[in-house]
């Protein structure tokens, strides 16, 4: 019996040495929003509602898109900051996301983050030598003796004076800072760095020393980034991949030049003309996007992007459009790539669903007919199963259909 | 190693008989600022001549500095530019560069008692109410011509005259056209001045609307303050029309809403419908966009553009994004650490930029359509303008820098009608008949 | 990794460093900060209430820390002394009148005058007891000192005990969540729907029996037991909000532990708001000291507090006729109270980042 089980969990997933440096499969996090009255979750806000990508070792991928897109969500997700609600997460071949915290915190020094604002992630009451040095040595990556000289030396890697050894946070710069938060997380010696907005709460002078240091540091450290930004000339400037997210979905992935250069999807499309440019004598031909991001709590149907797309058509408020290979290697969720057998296919499957939900409301309506039926005839003036006014307009006429009949069996005798 | 670092950082704060000098200067500078703002000013004191009259707005010479417990921050240190009427003039600069409280100066909003106008000039064209010799101002009465071809002040059933009615639904006063001095203005005149002919567009539209009133509250509430003897009824309808005007598809139901149940672009729309609620001559606009979307925030700068037109004013425009610049305004300033060092139409700083720090925070700017293995990039940091000595601000960053820049801080330098810069590189290159 | 970060520590790879090599000085570098400390000294100073508050305090402690030394008397030293004795009674004067009336006949009337003597009503005043001797023959102004003593340190010790056990609960509440707030905070409603005045009178009643010093220590414990759900209500919200804030969030992404998270990095952030509860905590605690004294649940009479002196004006010969028995330590309570309460509004300004003047 346990041999057998084994056999089984091991045929399944994928061996170990054939996993990329970073997988992603089919990610979610739902947050609870509305709660039932027993405080059972009844509502969600999709945060990220499926994002899959792979990524090699020594790459960046950019992931671009609005605020309350979901990319800072999926980021914390991917480091467990946040609990997983579905899907997987591979680490070098390992399912990260199926580890038990306790286990899962001993890999964190392997994975770190830069937080977007500098400000508020750093410990105000910590000086800067223990903010760094802190965490290197509880995982005992650095000897007891060794400490301060490994500290000052990471320090130095990241731009930062030695004597802000015994200094706080709070006496520096916006820059500084956020090279405090670089060298905290490098001190763990990291592989994966996740990179949420680090440059966007900085000026335009610091940004570009942060993020040529960035790209600096991950060329002599092999460290592989995933890149969180708005800024799209940013994320152009420093990934290799690129991943364009919209209302906690991917919408187009791909290498950074097939994103740029052969743009795909009509959101990336608007995004990138929505990028002001240093020229005035460019007058673009802007894509202005109506309205704003809808709230992912109650996404639009269909494709999720469909209210404010310009080339909206009638297929794309009712289905969701297939996230699939457009070019080699680039991906895109939008009904224009759908070739005549893929709409078909969609359309047969709509009408399927439909067909299936409908059959289902329909027997819903009908318990709840015969529900209200009884109710009425039972006389319970108290019921509290609400139901649309059509079925209880049904429910009405039948009662009363039902009753007359009664009277004119009860008359029959009489006469 | 232990002992040195002790030495660096007890060289970095400041000593306690440091401190005490810095308090003891500190009152005393606040104290007498502060005296001079309670004193009476007479209208003649501050009703000046523009230098230009094409100009709304001309900044000469501003100084206004911070007394803080680490010294005078000397936020802006000597700002000499103008507004010309019906465009947009873009300042540009770093957090700390002074162009925030450029634009505080303006409306005369810089935190007090440690924050104070200390010298120089803010001329802006105003229309002024006309007062009479009790301070009061005088009304424009409705006139009627009787039988007798008399012309006679029409009176209402109680016998009380009636008030002309402007384009707004307010009462009609008599106005003149006065250039005054902002940073002479005592407060209680300033107050007539602010929302009514200048307006401002605050950077975060999240926390500079209240949130226990509705929008349509706070419309009111300013159109109800500037417009005076406007009715209950011709108040919504105003508000309802700005919204209208930035572009809200649904007046009626925003007017009624909460700003928490609005997202952030809305919000700075309805903060732009105030600001446009009583025909300001001038918008002041800090950083409109940098909390918003890049999607959000074309929306807004088109609306802005659109706006202009519309109300035939002009916008200042106050940013740190190069890219907005560009798109939005006439002309550009720069500035550097409480000073312009560079300014001249859009085309000149975009086309033709002159001082080193200028071309570097082109240069270091990553764009979607340039392609670069390594950004460029200023080195250092940007200085907190405190004790600031008198060389060029930027020479310790500047790859340029020559030995001329130890000497005295560079002046402007005029190298075109329209394009000055402040740098020792371009001495010579002067236009005489500017 | 390691030989990769060998290579690059030969060579310089951030081009965001400092100039300073070329012109010595560096703008940056230039402006110097007030330390952390500072600030807090300079926004403290800045109001004059904190510092005359600050002023009173510490006379009030080398008054009774110091000046128990200087006193040739001690607390508890004397002969007992009658002070009913001393009392004179009043006199009273009747005058007698008599007059005729409207109807002729003779009336007499009588107005009683009561005399009060001049009592030398401030006991036994004299070169060596600078106010007086009580009842028991003690030196009032020696007690004075003693009963600071007692009163401030119980202050104190109560205060300390209360935050320790507060922080260390509130912490766990407010971190942990779930169970193990909703135990804790229910303990606390508990223990804070006590009503506070009652159970005292309850329990001054159950220690009547109880004479030495063993009676300050019940007093302490019941004391810590009112004190600590206010500090542990005050710690949880404040971490609670703490742990929100994005620093925590890289505390747990470095995969620090649990102990560490919450002493190194929550609890460090609220130590300016314990400083503020806790001064203005001392003040009531004195109060509630003195308030128990006065109902006889305070220390023994040999053992001096603020309280037990001020209990002398429970009795109303000694309340009229002896004030320097007791007005000593009411005005040392109130004065007390006063500077406690000026020093924390005065801290809590200077801790608080917002406050800009």
């Amino acid at each position: 019996m346990a041999d057998n089980n084994i056999e089984v969990n091991t045929a399944e997933p994928v061996p170990a040495t054939e996993r990329e440096f970073l997988e992603v499969e089919n990610l979610c996090k739902y947050f609870p929003v509305g709660f039932d009255f027993f405080g059972r979750p009844n509502k969600f806000l999709k945060a990220v509602d499926g994002v899959s990508f792979k990524l090699k070792k020594g790459k960046t991928l950019g992931i671009v898109g609005e605020s309350g897109c979901g990319k800072t969500t999926m980021g914390r997700t991917l480091l467990r900051l946040y609990d997983i609600t579905s899907g997987d997460v591979y680490f070098k071949g390992q399912n990260v996301s199926a580890l038990k915290n306790r286990e899962f915190d001993k890999l964190r020094p392997n994975m770190q983050m830069i937080f977007q604002d500098p400000y508020a992630s750093l410990s105000p009451r910590l000086t800067v030598g223990e903010i760094i040095g802190e965490a290197a040595r509880q995982h005992k990556i650095v000897e007891k003796s060794g400490y301060q000289d490994y500290v000052l030396e990471v320090m130095r890697m990241c731009g930062l004076q030695p004597h802000y050894f015994e200094r706080y946070p709070h006496e520096f710069s916006g820059g500084q800072r956020q090279r405090i938060c670089i060298a905290r997380a490098l001190a763990l010696k990291p592989e994966l760095v996740i990179c949420d907005e680090p440059v966007s709460a900085l000026d335009v002078s610091i940004q570009a020393q942060i993020i040529n240091m960035l790209i600096e540091l991950r060329k002599n450290l092999g460290l592989t980034y995933i890149f969180i930004s708005h800024d799209l000339s940013v994320v152009k400037h420093i990934s290799d991949e690129v991943g364009v997210m919209y209302l906690g979905t991917m919408v187009e992935y791909g290498s950074r030049d097939s994103i740029f250069n052969n743009t795909l999807h009509p959101y990336t499309k608007a995004l990138f003309s929505a990028v002001p440019v240093p020229n005035p004598h460019v007058k673009m031909n802007r894509i202005i996007l109506k309205g704003d991001i809808p709230s992912p709590v109650n996404p639009p149907s269909g494709c999720k992007f469909h209210t404010r797309c310009e080339k909206c058509m009638e297929i794309c408020g009712r289905i969701a459009p297939n996230y699939k290979e457009v070019e080699e290697g680039h991906f895109c969720a939008c009904h224009l790539y759908n070739t005549v057998e893929e709409t078909e296919q969609l359309e047969l499957k709509y009408e399927e669903e439909r067909r299936l939900a409908e059959e289902k409301a329909d027997e819903l309506a009908k318990k709840q007919f015969w529900k209200k039926v009884t109710d009425k005839l039972h006389g319970a003036e108290k019921n509290n199963n609400v139901v649309s006014p059509e079925v209880e307009e049904k429910a009405d006429s039948a009662v009363s259909e039902a009753l007359a009949d009664k009277e004119n069996v009860k008359d029959v005798p009489k006469e | 190693m232990a002992d040195n670092n002790k030495k660096e950082i007890k060289k970095h704060y400041i000593t306690r008989s440091e401190s005490r000098k810095i308090a003891k200067e500190n009152s005393r500078a606040i104290a007498g600022f502060e005296k001079q703002k309670k004193r009476k000013v007479r209208p003649e004191e501050y009703v000046t001549q523009m230098k230009d009259d094409k100009n709304i707005v001309e900044f000469e010479d501003l100084h206004t500095y911070f007394f803080s417990d680490s010294g005078t921050v000397k936020a802006v240190n000597g700002v000499t530019f103008s507004v010309p009427a019906g465009s947009t003039v873009g300042v540009v600069g770093e957090s700390g560069c002074g162009k925030s409280v450029t634009s505080l100066s303006l409306m005369q909003l810089v935190q007090a008692p440690s924050g104070q106008i200390v010298s120089g000039s803010i001329r802006f064209r105003a229309d002024m109410f006309k007062l009479d010799e009790k301070g009061k101002k005088i009304p424009v009465y409705e006139k009627y011509t009787d039988e007798n071809g008399e012309e006679k002040i029409k009176l209402d059933e109680k016998g009380k005259p009636v008030i002309r009615k402007n384009g707004l639904g307010g009462n009609m006063y008599e106005m003149e056209r006065q250039v005054v001095d902002i940073a002479k203005m005592p407060t209680e005149a300033m107050r007539s001045i602010r929302g009514r002919e200048v307006a401002m567009i605050f950077q975060e539209p999240m926390t500079s609307l209240n949130p226990v009133f509705t929008i349509g509250n706070q419309l009111d509430e300013v159109g109800r303050l500037h417009i005076e003897g406007i009715s209950k009824h011709q108040v919504k309808a105003r508000s309802i029309e700005m919204l209208q005007l930035v572009g809200i598809a649904d007046p009626e139901g925003v007017y009624k809403k909460y700003p928490h149940e609005l997202s952030g672009g809305m919000r700075q729309r309805v903060m732009i419908a105030i600001a446009l609620l009583c025909n300001p001559k001038l918008i002041v606009a800090d950083e409109p966009t940098t909390a918003l979307d890049v999607t959000i925030q074309a929306q807004i700068l088109d609306l802005l553009r659109d706006i202009k037109g519309k109300i035939n004013g002009s916008i200042m425009l106050i940013t740190h994004d190069l890219g907005v610049v560009a798109e939005m305004a006439d002309y550009v300033v720069v500035m550097y650490a409480g000073r312009v060092i560079e300014m001249g139409t859009a085309e000149d700083i975009f086309d033709n930029p002159l001082h080193p720090y200028t071309i570097g925070l082109q240069k270091s700017k990553p764009t979607v359509d340039k392609e670069a293995d390594s950004l460029y990039c200023i080195p250092g940091f940007v200085p907190n303008p405190i004790n600031m000595p008198n060389y060029c601000y930027f020479r310790d960053r500047c790859e340029k820098c020559m030995e001329k820049c130890s000497g005295e801080y560079p002046g402007l330098i005029k190298v075109s009608d329209t394009h000055s810069v402040s740098c020792y590189l371009y001495e010579g290159e002067e236009v005489k008949n500017g | 990794m390691e030989e990769n970060k060998e290579e690059i520590n030969s060579e310089n790879v951030t081009q965001g460093n400092f100039n300073d090599n070329l012109h010595g000085e560096n703008l940056t570098e230039r402006a110097k900060v007030l330390s952390p400390g500072m600030t807090v000294a300079k926004r403290f100073f800045r109001s004059k209430l904190s510092v005359i508050g600050l002023a009173v305090l510490i006379i009030l402690f080398v008054f009774s820390f110091l000046g128990p030394l200087f006193s040739p008397w001690s607390a508890a030293e004397g002969t007992v002394k009658d002070y009913n004795s001393d009392l004179i009674k009043d006199t009273y004067t009747v005058f007698r009148v008599e007059y005729v009336g409207a109807d002729g006949e003779t009336y007499e009337a009588y107005d009683i005058t009561i005399d009060t003597p001049d009592y030398v009503i401030l006991g036994d005043i004299n070169g060596s007891h600078l106010m007086g001797t009580d009842s028991y023959g003690y030196d009032v102004f020696t007690r004075l000192m003693y009963g600071g003593r007692v009163s401030l340190t119980i202050g104190f010790v109560v205060i300390l005990i209360e935050t320790l056990l507060g922080v260390l609960l509130g912490g766990l509440a407010g971190y942990f969540g779930k169970w193990v707030d909703q135990l804790i905070m229910r303990i606390v409603d508990i223990l804070s729907c006590i009503p506070t005045l009652p159970l005292m009178l309850i329990l001054s009643v159950v220690f009547t029996n109880i004479f030495d010093v063993s009676k300050l220590y019940y007093m302490m414990g019941i004391l810590c037991l009112i004190g600590w759900p206010g500090t542990a209500r005050l710690v949880r919200g404040q971490i609670l909000s703490l742990r929100e804030q994005e620093f925590m969030l890289a505390a747990k992404c470095s995969g620090l532990s649990t102990s560490k998270k919450i002493f190194k990095h929550l609890v460090p952030n609220i130590i300016p708001q314990l400083i503020v509860s806790m001064t203005l905590g001392l003040g009531s605690i004195i109060l509630t000291e003195a308030t128990l004294g006065y109902l006889n649940l305070g220390a023994p009479l040999t053992t001096a507090t603020w309280g037990n002196m001020i209990n002398l004006a429970a009795q109303s010969t000694y309340r009229q006729y002896y004030p320097n028995l007791w007005l000593g330590a009411g005005i040392c309570i109130t004065l007390a109270i006063l500077a406690f309460n000026f020093v924390g509004d005065g801290l809590r300004d200077a801790f608080d980042p917002k406050m800009k003047r």
